[in-house]
């Protein structure tokens, strides 16, 4: 099919589409309107019941926690298929990396100076993001995507990488698997000291508005950092090993 | 008002697939099913709008305020969480497509290899 006809055919069921989700959208509460009753419950129960403040991550890790930690085996699962499919291919020209091949920076001094200047505050922010996911906005997912921003920064700018990358990093694959497995294990505990997979209860009660308060949530959130942040840096990782395969290496 | 708030999520959903099928580089293609799936983000925040509401992290407001509700933005998080694995995913498979290919125009993609 041509590119032309394609959008001829697009644009007829586009058209279709697009009817049915103003029919749709008729149907929905106007806006500025809803008030629908989980939210309004969990909203009361958030500080009484668990101490926890944000009640976005209140119902991310307590109420459906179970399927946070699906989610998180989501990342986890992304990680091996993106190092499962950046393999090095039957026949694919395999480079001869000499030991001590250093590919030489390609940034500037300017950059480089900026980014060592970032990483720093880059991982404070992602460590206060999981810390304080229970109390004020964030949790372990968001801090650990800004910390594997840490790293990729790091490589961004940095200095120089040496040749042959071979392996995803061990400690990264390390951190991902044991964030993963901290997750379970935390579930675990729930039904060990409070008698329900995930029951946060266990870990205490706490000041709302404290550090170590949330039940086992700011725990469940460390996991999730951990597991996050190690999978995005596989990811990156795998990605870098593409773009070095591509190039040329200097011998140092 | 309703028309225009939910009529954004639903031009966010058919632009972002207009790019889909019009596009000729996967990694466009990759883009624009973010376009897509940053259509659900903006309906599911949409939904859960309440007039006059404050945002609902519990700390500094009194007791019993009216807060938007959780439950979507959750369901937001989840979202956002879904559409980076999946993007990190093509991603991997258009390296892999660009390798076996040599190109990376979709349509240069229905050779068949033994």
């Amino acid at each position: 099919m041509t590119r032309s006809a394609r959008m001829v055919v697009f644009a007829v069921s586009a058209a279709g589409l697009a009817t049915l989700m103003a029919v749709a959208f008729a149907g929905l509460p106007s806006f500025g309107d809803y008030s629908g009753r989980y939210g309004r419950i969990i909203a009361q129960i958030a500080i009484p019941d668990r101490a926890a403040t944000n009640a976005v991550t209140f119902t991310a890790f307590d109420v459906r926690g179970v399927d946070t930690m699906v989610e998180e085996f989501i990342v986890f699962a992304a990680a091996i298929a993106a190092v499962a499919l950046l393999r090095h291919l039957r026949g694919e020209p395999e480079r001869e990396a000499r030991p001590g091949d250093v590919l030489r920076p390609l940034t500037s001094p300017a950059v480089r100076v900026m980014g060592a200047a970032l990483v720093g505050p880059t991982v404070v922010i992602a460590l206060n993001l999981v810390a304080h996911g229970a109390i004020t906005p964030g949790g372990g997912f968001q801090g650990g995507v800004v910390l594997a921003a840490g790293a990729v920064i790091l490589v961004a700018a940095g200095g120089r990488v040496r040749l042959p990358p071979d392996e995803p990093p061990l400690l990264a694959e390390i951190v991902h698997g044991a964030g993963a497995a901290g997750f379970v294990l935390l579930g675990l505990a729930g039904l060990v000291f409070a008698g329900a997979f995930l029951d946060t209860t266990w870990a205490g009660h706490g000041t709302p508005g404290m550090l170590l308060s949330a039940g086992s949530i700011p725990l469940l959130n460390v996991a999730t950092g951990l597991e996050v942040s190690g999978a995005l840096i596989v990811i990156a990782a795998e990605f870098l090993e593409q773009e070095m395969l591509a190039m040329e290496p200097e011998s140092s | 008002m309703t028309v225009l708030t939910y009529g954004v999520a639903g031009w966010l959903f058919l632009v972002g697939l207009a790019g889909i099928v019009r596009s000729n580089n996967v990694i466009g293609v990759v883009i624009c099913l973010g376009v897509v799936q940053s259509s659900t983000y903006v309906l599911l925040l949409a939904i859960g709008y309440r007039t006059g509401a404050k945002a609902p992290i519990l700390a500094d407001i009194p007791t019993g305020t009216p807060v938007v509700d959780p439950v979507v933005q959750a369901l937001t998080l989840t979202d956002v969480v879904v559409e980076a694995t999946v993007t990190a995913v093509l991603l991997a498979l258009a390296v892999q497509a660009h390798k076996r290919f040599g190109s990376l125009d979709p349509d240069a993609m229905t050779r068949m290899r033994g």
